[in-house]
């Protein structure tokens, strides 16, 4: 176990740093950066230069670096130019959102995507299978913010039976302590957050959860059919296990690596997915501080949000790394094969 | 596939459809019936109205036309950003997998950092770095795209690099371009191919996302993303707005992601 | 003695109406209490086929069976799913050929064995050291680290003891071993056979084991039967196939493998490959024929059937070998 986990642990700082250094470069080596193209229509020059002063940006690149890396080791990350607050508190009250969200739909995704991928390996090549994989295909190649938008129309315009816009209703009084909408119905005992709450979640996770959903029923069903395959099945087979001991002992627990892959992997494009979906619902996550942000040109908020999703990417993967060691015994030696 | 038999209809649907939707792009000037940055009606008309027969937007702006003419962006981006990424990550990959070693890990390391940003969120960032343009979002997707190509070539071609032929020619002392170039790029390319055919649907989702979020095409060019996001504004009065567009991309993708299927099928045999 | 199993007329074939292709063809045989049967034949001869058929385990698109296969006089092909269970692993036990691939990577050596026993009801309390008695029985010297590997940390050698100690967990009464030592190294291969040989000896237990290789059969079997194109073509107690080869393809088999060279020195090979024998199968005749030096016209035209030749042999040949030693 722990020659693979300790390899891993120890990746982890150094993705963390080389991803804030990738987002610097980003921000300021690219021709146009960032900067320029923020103040280059509404300001004046001296305004740009005081700007830029204020920034920081007057010194060397390296030495802005060095700075930049400083305060990310602080967890600060400035002072929002839009809000005047700090973005590091902007984060907190933006990320447990979008991790609300992106959990929610992960469920949907991996509710829907198993399901479905199960469904058709029982019925392999029949006419539900084929109807499975078409419906994969469809569904990974649904725009999905427009899909939002179709959502909003049958189900709040329509039918009225699920709020379109927000996180919950402006009616409702909550002060947060910690941002996380289930956490702190317990903290303060008020169940009646949770009912809206969901509500409100239903739409924008379906949006992510579905579209995402149809790379997993594909990846996963051609997963288990190969695991099916493999001869260990046969040896259980000869020993007289039943049917779904073999499915769930030997094919299910030896695709799992495979399965756990695909959905990690999925989780990172339904986090991008989940931005823009942030805007489609006008749900208050760090997706939509993030385009907010560069709407206004707020460089510093930019800078932040990029980082904290970045960071949240890399520890899903790093946890879906730990789960895949933690199920493939060869994993854990080190062995890839 | 000379006969249109049943099995050979999925095959040959979706590459009508691409095939279409090309010709319309291309064609946009001859085929638009109006011009699709000027008001020829009064706003919001209806579909097949005497102003325009998908009617006109919120500007007065003929839909149709803004349709047709949106198609060469979303073409255009898909297409490009993919062709770019084939291009850049291939050649990484080409290099990294055919040279190894200590090379390799460390261009390797660097495509890991890559993969480890959100793919959209690489291309938000970028695009906010670049300002909005066709070609700006050509290589904001194409970027995002790159480690994908760049790991499959790599794996690739370190695969290759170890075959006997590659070992001959390193023996008769053929230069190191020459080996990567002449006796390994060929047998990579396929593949290379295969997944870029089945990436293009995602360039084309990716770029559209980036307008809808109004970081792509600056209007009012004509692009069926940013469509999408100004028919969001009437969506209580006019829900066609931002149903057609939505309809225009999603059955872009769906035909894409189709062909791309097709190729993938005809290595396989 | 009477059989403890016996096989009437069992097919087996896949694939749909226009396409099905019969892999094993109406064979018969027997296999007696406390016998070791040898199963010999070239790839695609229908051996493996035939050997997971005996406890149906033959998987492929629309795989059917005709025929009766009675152990201890119980039809399997007529037991019913729970039944059948019952009696894979407890009756009938299997050898894979490849132990990597046929251990679960993600179980413990321990949980594997155990799992057959557990489904048996024959775990009980003392199921671990049974399990470790097992295991240093097979021949590893180091069972209790052993039980608690996985398979990738053991050696090729002392995975396929395990799959041995994993096929005789259940104390079954017959124990097919599907070539049990292909996939290893030469210098392991007779340690392993050793260890089976004495396992399956001190329990007095039937074995049909499947193989190409001569020297395994010499070493073990009591009796051969020889495979070719899904029918038994031969049978006869070791000794006498060794020395007294009836079937034009038994002689060939066994001058292949000691290296026989004919009278212009090349060595002995057999034309063509088993592939053909099906592709011929729409004529009557025998399948060897178009390989065979000795085959004439009616070969072609009526296929022999598997008649007793002596007391104790039987052979499907027209034309069977009278005599001829084998002469190196």
């Amino acid at each position: 176990m722990t020659s693979g986990l300790l390899r891993r642990v120890a990746t982890l700082p150094f993705m963390l740093l080389a991803v804030a250094s990738l987002i610097f470069a980003i921000m300021h080596a690219l021709p146009g950066s960032m900067i320029e193209s923020l103040s280059a229509q509404f300001v004046s020059d001296a305004q740009r230069v005081r700007l830029m002063a204020g920034l920081g940006l007057d010194q060397p690149l390296w030495r802005q670096y060095l700075v930049y890396l400083n305060s990310l080791a602080h967890f600060d990350f400035g002072i929002s130019a839009q809000t005047g607050k700090s973005v590091a508190t902007m984060i907190g009250e933006t990320l447990p959102v979008t991790m609300e969200m992106a959990g929610a739909s992960f469920v949907v995704m991996t509710v829907c995507g198993l399901g479905a991928a199960l469904i058709a390996v029982h019925a392999a090549d029949g006419p539900a299978d084929v109807a499975i994989r078409l419906l994969s295909i469809i569904l990974s190649t649904l725009p999905w913010f427009w899909l939002g938008l179709v959502l909003i129309m049958i189900f709040s315009l329509w039918l009225g039976w699920l709020p379109s816009f927000g996180r919950l209703p402006p009616s409702i009084d909550y002060r947060p302590v910690t941002n996380f909408v289930m956490i702190d119905a317990v903290i303060l005992g008020r169940p009646d957050l949770i009912g809206p709450w969901i509500s409100h979640l239903v739409l924008p996770s379906l949006t992510v959860g579905l579209t995402s959903s149809g790379v997993v029923m594909r990846l996963v069903r051609s997963e288990i059919l190969a695991t099916m395959k493999k001869e260990f099945v046969l040896t259980a087979r000869m020993k007289g296990i039943g049917a779904n001991r073999i499915f769930l002992r030997h094919i299910l627990r030896n695709a799992a690596v495979g399965i756990m892959t695909v959905l990690g992997a999925q989780f990172g494009a339904m986090l991008g997915g989940s931005v823009v979906a942030e805007v489609v619902f006008g749900y208050p996550g760090i997706g939509r501080m993030l385009v907010r942000a560069i709407e206004s040109r707020d460089y510093l908020t930019v800078q932040g949000a990029g980082i904290a999703i970045a960071a949240l990417y890399i520890l899903v993967n790093f946890m879906t790394d730990l789960a895949c060691l933690y199920a493939n015994p060869r994993l854990r030696d080190g062995v890839w094969s | 596939m000379h006969r249109l038999t049943p099995f050979a209809m999925p095959v040959v649907l979706p590459w009508t459809i691409l095939g279409l939707y090309l010709a319309v792009a291309i064609l946009a000037p001859y085929i638009a019936p109006a011009d699709p940055l000027a008001a020829t009606g009064a706003p919001l008309s209806p579909l097949f109205g005497s102003s325009g027969i998908l009617g006109t937007d919120g500007f007065g702006r003929d839909v149709a036309s803004r349709l047709i003419w949106g198609l060469r962006p979303m073409l255009a981006v898909s297409f490009g950003a993919v062709f770019l990424a084939t291009l850049a990550g291939g050649a990484y990959g080409l290099v990294a997998g055919g040279i190894g070693g200590r090379t390799d890990w460390l261009m390797m390391s660097v495509v890991d950092v890559m993969m480890s940003i959100p793919l959209i969120l690489a291309a938000i960032l970028v695009m906010a770095a670049l300002g909005g343009s066709v070609i700006n979002l050509i290589i904001s997707v194409g970027i995002s795209q790159i480690p994908v190509f760049a790991r499959l070539a790599r794996a690739l071609a370190s695969v290759e690099a170890r075959k006997e032929y590659v070992l001959a020619a390193r023996a008769v002392g053929l230069s190191r371009f020459h080996v990567l170039v002449r006796e390994i790029l060929p047998n990579i390319v396929r593949p290379l191919l295969v997944q870029a055919g089945s990436v293009v649907a995602t360039a084309g989702l990716t770029a559209a996302a980036l307008s809808y979020l109004g970081l792509g095409v600056r209007p009012p060019a004509p692009d069926i993303g940013y469509m999408v996001k100004e028919g969001q504004e009437l969506i209580f009065i006019a829900p066609g707005q931002t149903l057609l567009p939505g309809l225009v991309l999603g059955v872009f993708a769906l035909t894409a992601a189709l062909c791309g299927e097709t190729i993938g099928q005809e290595r396989r045999r | 003695m009477t059989a403890l199993l016996d096989v009437r007329a069992l097919s087996v074939s896949f694939g749909p109406g226009g396409a099905r292709r019969t892999i094993v063809d109406r064979i018969d045989f027997s296999i007696g209490r406390g016998e070791i049967v040898a199963l010999v034949g070239e790839s695609g001869s229908g051996k493996s086929a035939t050997a997971l058929a005996l406890s149906r385990l033959n998987e492929g698109p629309r795989c059917g069976y005709s025929g009766e296969i009675r152990l201890s006089g119980r039809n399997i092909l007529a037991l019913d799913h729970p039944d059948l269970r019952r009696l894979r692993g407890r009756a009938i036990a299997t050898i894979f050929q490849d132990p990597l691939s046929a251990l679960n990577p993600s179980e413990t050596i321990a949980q594997q064995i155990a799992e057959g026993m557990r489904a048996h009801g024959m775990a009980g309390p003392d199921a671990d050291d049974r399990i470790t008695r097992l295991l240093g029985e097979v021949g590893i010297h180091d069972p209790d680290r052993v039980t608690r590997a996985y398979p990738h940390q053991i050696s090729g050698g002392q995975r396929q003891r395990v799959m041995i100690a994993l096929a005789l967990a259940c104390d079954p009464e017959l124990l097919i071993a599907d070539e049990p030592t292909t996939a290893l190294d030469v210098t392991v291969q007779t340690q392993v056979l050793a260890t089976l040989y004495r396992a399956v000896q001190k329990r007095g237990m039937s074995v049909l084991i499947i193989t190409h290789d001569m020297g395994v059969v010499a070493g073990m079997a009591d009796r051969v039967m020889v495979m070719y194109g899904g029918r038994i073509v031969e049978s006869a107690p070791v000794e006498t196939l060794f020395a007294l080869p009836r079937h034009p393809y038994t002689r060939a088999l066994l001058d292949c493998a000691r290296h026989v060279r004919d009278a212009s020195g090349h060595y002995a090979t057999i034309p063509g490959t088993a592939e053909t024998a099906f592709a011929l199968r729409a004529t009557q005749g025998c399948a060897f024929a178009p390989r065979c030096r000795r085959a004439r016209p009616a070969c072609f035209t009526h296929q022999p059937e598997l008649a007793e030749c002596s007391d104790t042999g039987r052979v499907a040949c027209h034309f069977p070998l009278v005599g001829s030693k084998i002469d190196g």
